[in-house]
């Protein structure tokens, strides 16, 4: 199995396309693995043919366990060769939830301290995540935008890669934390194995139950 | 001074550089933390010493 995953954020008519690639590593003092970056690429265009044969390139280096992508739009038309050239990649839909999962899973491991960034080298990365902003509309609707005239590829395509490692990065916690819009005693009456100690229900987040 | 407070000398000259346009900065700066989906010191703290794979 491998300790790589990748994310890609395919560009649309203006935007760029980047791929970024983690390595999930085991700590020595604590029984939970970290997410640490260690490539980010970007195209300038969206000429995806060559999008696709320097992604293929990239999976012979790291064969990553797999690749997160944005499947709306342009996503499975990519998917689909992708698929053809036996490279792991998974689909997920953009959406206001998705997005917003994405995030908190970022939040949650950057709190934990398990997402590491190089001091020197991903200053794009660094600026998109400090530019992301979560935006209320008076209707009440919550979205992610980012500064006119920048950009967010790197951001989401680091989001996409952590989203599909998720499985890896959580599975080696000792103990769950618990993300519920129901309330603690809830949730614990319902879910027995959640009432121990060392499981913390830590925010509101969602209409789904999420196990970290 | 305790970390993160701000240096009432540091805010002064800080005036007196930016003139009108001190309450500007410092609403913009404000309003950007406000909306910020990432708070900036968590960012700071997953920085390490490392280099990237060129790829």
């Amino acid at each position: 199995m491998s300790d790589y995953y990748a994310g890609q954020d395919l560009a649309k008519r203006r935007d760029f396309t980047a791929l970024v690639i983690i390595r999930i590593e085991e700590q020595d003092d604590s029984d939970e693995s970290i997410a640490r970056v260690v490539g980010v690429k970007q195209w300038p265009h969206v000429d995806y043919n060559t999008i696709i044969q320097d992604t293929e390139a990239l999976y012979e280096k790291y064969k990553w366990e797999n690749l997160g992508l944005d499947k709306s739009t342009v996503g499975e038309a990519v998917i689909e060769q992708y698929d053809a050239k036996y490279i792991p990649v998974e689909g997920m839909a953009f959406t206001a939830q998705s997005k917003h999962d994405m995030v908190q899973f970022l939040l949650m491991l950057l709190q934990q301290k398990r997402l590491k960034l190089p001091r020197k080298g991903a200053e794009e990365l660094k600026i998109q995540i400090q530019e992301q902003e979560r935006v209320y509309s008076t209707a009440g609707t919550m979205k992610y935008q980012h500064p006119e005239n920048r950009h967010d590829d790197q951001f989401w395509a680091l989001c996409l890669a952590l989203h599909v490692a998720k499985d890896d990065l959580v599975g080696k916690r000792t103990y769950p934390v618990v993300v519920s819009q129901r309330d603690d005693s809830n949730l614990k009456s319902r879910r027995p194995e959640l009432d121990r100690p060392g499981i913390t229900i830590i925010s509101e987040a969602s209409n789904r139950d999420y196990l970290y | 001074m305790a970390p993160g407070l701000i240096d009432p000398e540091e805010i002064e000259q800080e005036k007196i550089a930016l003139g009108p346009s001190f309450c500007q900065e410092y609403e913009c700066n404000f309003l950007n933390v406000q909306n910020a989906a990432v708070p900036p010191e968590l960012i700071d703290g997953s920085l390490a010493d490392y280099e990237l794979d060129k790829i």
